[in-house]
């Protein structure tokens, strides 16, 4: 026998883990870029786009750091912390990436006098935002379901009879 | 308290109609001095004196069992108007009475968080949850507050929730629940000890299992 909400709580850490480790990649390569340049003395020699990488890497990760804290997502909680839909994680998360502007690529693109098109390639939370849509695409997780018209509308009919609190069914846990 | 049976709201009640004074030693409980209407709740007919027309005005369950086209029951001149209802909860369904007359057998701070349940689900079978608004957000809350040792407690107060449109509760106690049941191999939600949900009043009456059985289906099928 298999519970459901193990399959709820699964997809979810799925998807926080896909956040986390995003993040986890992205000091990773600043550390490691940190140490080769002082192996190297920050030489004057290193190319442009590795200099214009790392940078991307510093605003990214900051960037990330500040939408997720913004939704007390940051640090990344465990999934059992988590009492929305799976669905709702999904829109919000993804929502979010979608946010992700590269906030002080301008003023790189001008001392660096590079378009802002040449930054996309560095954007990783497309794709991140693109694999978290696939995590969550074809599950069907209860509380997802009990916003559908029938229970909604029972729960906001009573509550409006009793006084009740009858709106919010999603996230109304925390 | 005990849960009584589910009946829709939207449909007239089935009344019991007593020909003959009940065999019920119980005093009566007098909530109209003028009353036109004996009710006798409960295994042990507990006897309650209304006037038929204020349980009308706050129900239109009421007014369609009593007066409607399709009264199950009919007063006959000259003989003594006696409804039984046998199934109903008698504290639960009297409290309820007692509102609708403007009388308060017992302070509502003083219900017990088990008796909210019996409370919720006749209010509901009665059409009558509305008049349950001066505490069903103070009740809710609580409960909410309190601690659940059981799952019979939780599949209790998800009915609390559903019946009184507390979306809190109803989503607490679902989340809670959620993790207790389980699937078994011919895809039937049952609860940890193995009973069937659908065998649960509670379950029955909230639009949850069939979710939850599609829900269940869906995951498998996609693992």
């Amino acid at each position: 026998m298999e519970s459901l909400a193990l399959r709820r709580d699964g997809v979810i850490q799925d998807m926080l883990g896909q956040v986390d480790e995003a993040m986890r990649d992205l000091i990773d390569e600043i550390s490691c870029h940190s140490v080769a340049r002082t192996a190297t003395g920050h030489r004057a020699s290193h190319t442009a786009q590795l200099k214009m990488s790392s940078d991307c890497r510093d605003v990214l990760l900051g960037s990330l750091i500040r939408v997720l804290a913004g939704e007390l997502l940051f640090p990344v909680p465990d999934s059992k912390d988590v009492f929305e839909s799976v669905q709702g994680l999904r829109e919000r998360l993804t929502s979010l990436l979608k946010t992700i502007e590269p906030m002080g690529w301008s003023t790189n693109d001008e001392v660096a006098g590079m378009g802002a098109s040449r930054h996309t390639h560095c954007n990783p939370f497309t794709a991140l935002a693109q694999k978290i849509e696939e995590t969550a695409r074809h599950v069907v997780d209860p509380q997802t379901v009990w916003d559908g018209e029938h229970i909604t509308r029972h729960m906001l009919e009573r509550a409006q009879r009793t006084g009740c609190q009858g709106i919010q069914l999603r996230n109304s846990t925390t | 308290m005990a849960s009584p049976p589910l009946t829709s709201d939207m449909e007239a009640l089935s009344l019991g109609v007593a020909d003959a004074p009940p065999p019920s030693n119980r005093a009566m409980t007098v909530l109209d001095q003028e009353g036109d209407l004996r009710l006798e709740i409960g295994p042990e007919h507990a006897p309650f004196l209304v006037d038929s027309r204020a349980l009308a005005r706050v129900s239109p369950v009421w007014r369609r069992s009593l007066f409607g086209d399709a009264a199950t029951t009919q007063r006959v001149q000259g003989r003594p108007w006696i409804v039984q209802l046998p199934d109903d909860d008698e504290q639960a369904l009297g409290f309820l009475l007692g509102v609708a007359h403007g009388v308060l057998p017992r302070s509502p701070e003083s219900v017990r968080h088990d008796e909210v349940c019996a409370l919720s689900v006749t209010a509901a079978k009665f059409d009558m949850v509305h008049l349950l608004r001066p505490w069903a957000e103070g009740w809710c809350a609580s409960l909410m507050k309190a601690g659940v040792t059981s799952f019979r407690g939780c599949a209790d107060r998800l009915r609390v929730g559903w019946e009184l449109g507390h979306a809190m509760l109803f989503n607490s106690m679902a989340m809670q629940i959620l993790t207790d049941i389980e699937v078994t191999g011919d895809g039937r939600l049952v609860d940890p000890d193995g009973e069937p949900l659908s065998s649960n009043p509670s379950f029955a009456s909230v639009d949850l299992l069939r979710t939850w059985t599609r829900v269940s289906t869906a995951s498998r099928v996609e693992c």
